[in-house]
């Protein structure tokens, strides 16, 4: 796979995208915190391209190593939203605080040009079990078709990409210390790069089925 | 890749199969429960919700067809009755009023349990007929909005309307309002059950964790037989609104 072909699949994120742009004021603002996320997401994506392309390996390292807290912040403050942390305030702010100190703990130490892999592979536990509860939730109280749930797509989206990210940066972490050739770590990303397209696509549904904005106040004004 | 790293690579994605697999089989088992879990639950407030109309039905067809037909034999008789003492023909007098107050409450108690109105002219007339008749009797005002014409199945219509008694008795025994607007309109193929009070409001959510109570839950189960969707949105002191989203 070139690094071109991965770049375009990893463009596919672009439809959950433009599908939020499209239903951005339609949409419950709870769900806000997950556009965001994919609109920083593919923001990083190509602002990674351009700086791999323009030979500045340490700055595209410095963007993807940034990215992990705020992928961390947005997805924790989605979940605030759907009420995972019982609706406190203080829970979640002591979440972001202590992953914001613990992320910032491994920058200190090992600068922001290194991969954090230990930091990379918290956060991804954590959002997956912050995803299983959710998705539980979701399973038992659901009265309607799951499948048409935007959060089930989400959760599930969650559980899967970041199981297999989990896997890659173990791998990453035991193996790349040792001296490896440049094709099995190709070989290696590219899981992530299938599980990406998988979950982008996952995503673009999810957008799609996200409830629409109960807006009582315009339905009143008639 | 040497040969080392070839049987390393193969190993790993052994694993992310196996992985792959096992996350495969949790979701579709998932859904799968989830569907068969969803029917039952269905099913099972279907047959309640039935046996409760049933239930009213026969209660109101008893009150109104036999109490209702026995009373006024009674008042006939008694008011057939030649008396000649003054004060017991104002005895019967205020029997035969008492009677028919008697009578009068009991049409009243067999309307609510089941309106001849929403059977025979629908749910827009059988609201309109329940807020003009209930406003006055509670002292709150309640505004009743819908521009459109009902196409409704007849499930459909006493769903809505018991929503809307619900929500109304909900509106004086709870939330101690003097307004409430109740909207109904169609769009997208969905009909909408907006309403509206300026009562003392409660926090949905701890309300919900604690004991939502027989009104929410009723409230969510018709919703959920109609394949629709309820949201509430109340803060203490701010009213309450409701929302029903309904697939028609």
């Amino acid at each position: 796979m070139t690094d071109t072909l991965r770049f375009y699949l990893s463009l596919s994120i672009g439809f959950a995208v433009i599908i939020g742009i499209v239903r951005f004021r339609k949409i419950d603002r709870s769900y806000y915190p997950f556009l965001y996320n994919t609109g920083v997401a593919l923001l990083v994506e190509i602002i990674s391209r351009i700086l791999y392309k323009s030979g500045y390996p340490d700055a595209f390292s410095a963007t993807l190593t940034i990215y992990s807290i705020v992928d961390f912040c947005l997805f924790a403050w989605l979940f605030h939203n759907w009420g995972l942390f019982n609706r406190s305030k203080l829970i979640f702010g002591l979440v972001i605080g202590a992953f914001s100190a613990t992320w910032l703990t491994f920058v200190i130490l090992n600068g922001i040009i290194s991969p954090d892999y230990y930091f990379l592979i918290l956060y991804s536990f954590a959002l997956v079990f912050f995803s299983v509860t959710t998705f539980n939730k979701v399973v038992v109280h659901e009265r309607g078709s799951i499948l048409r749930n935007a959060k089930f797509l989400i959760c599930l989206g969650i559980i899967i990409f970041y199981t297999f990210f989990v896997v890659v940066c173990a791998t990453e972490l035991s193996v790349f210390s040792q001296h490896v050739s440049r094709v099995l770590r190709r070989n290696v990303n590219q899981i992530n790069v299938y599980s990406n397209l998988l979950v982008n696509l996952l995503y673009a549904l999810a957008v799609v089925w996200i409830p629409r904005n109960k807006n009582f106040t315009s339905v009143f004004r008639s | 890749m040497d040969p080392k790293e070839q049987e390393f690579y193969q190993r790993l994605q052994i694993i992310v199969s196996v992985v792959g697999i096992i996350l495969l089989y949790f979701i579709i088992t998932i859904i799968r429960y989830q569907r068969r879990s969803l029917r039952l639950h269905k099913e099972k407030i279907q047959a309640e919700i039935d046996t409760l109309e049933n239930e009213r039905k026969r209660i109101a067809s008893d009150l109104h067809d036999e109490l209702g037909s026995l009373l006024s034999a009674v008042k006939l008789q008694i008011n057939n009755l030649e008396i000649d003492v003054p004060e017991d023909q104002e005895v019967i007098n205020k029997s035969s009023a008492h009677i028919d107050s008697i009578i009068h409450k009991l049409r009243e108690i067999s309307n609510n349990l089941m309106p001849n109105t929403l059977v025979r002219k629908g749910l827009k007339k059988a609201i309109e007929e329940f807020t003009e008749n209930s406003s006055p009797t509670y002292g709150i005002q309640v505004k009743f909005i819908c521009d459109q014409d009902l196409d409704l199945s007849q499930h459909k219509e006493i769903n809505i309307y018991r929503i809307i008694q619900e929500i109304f008795h909900n509106t004086i025994k709870h939330a101690k309002a003097n307004v409430l607007i109740i909207k109904i309109l169609i769009e997208d193929n969905r009909l909408l059950l907006m309403t509206a009070d300026n009562g003392k409001g409660f926090d949905y959510f701890a309300k919900v964790k604690d004991n939502p109570g027989l009104g929410l839950r009723n409230l969510q189960s018709r919703a959920e037989v109609m394949g629709g969707e309820l949201t509430c949105q109340s803060e203490p002191g701010k009213g309450t609104m409701y929302t029903f989203e309904i697939p028609v």
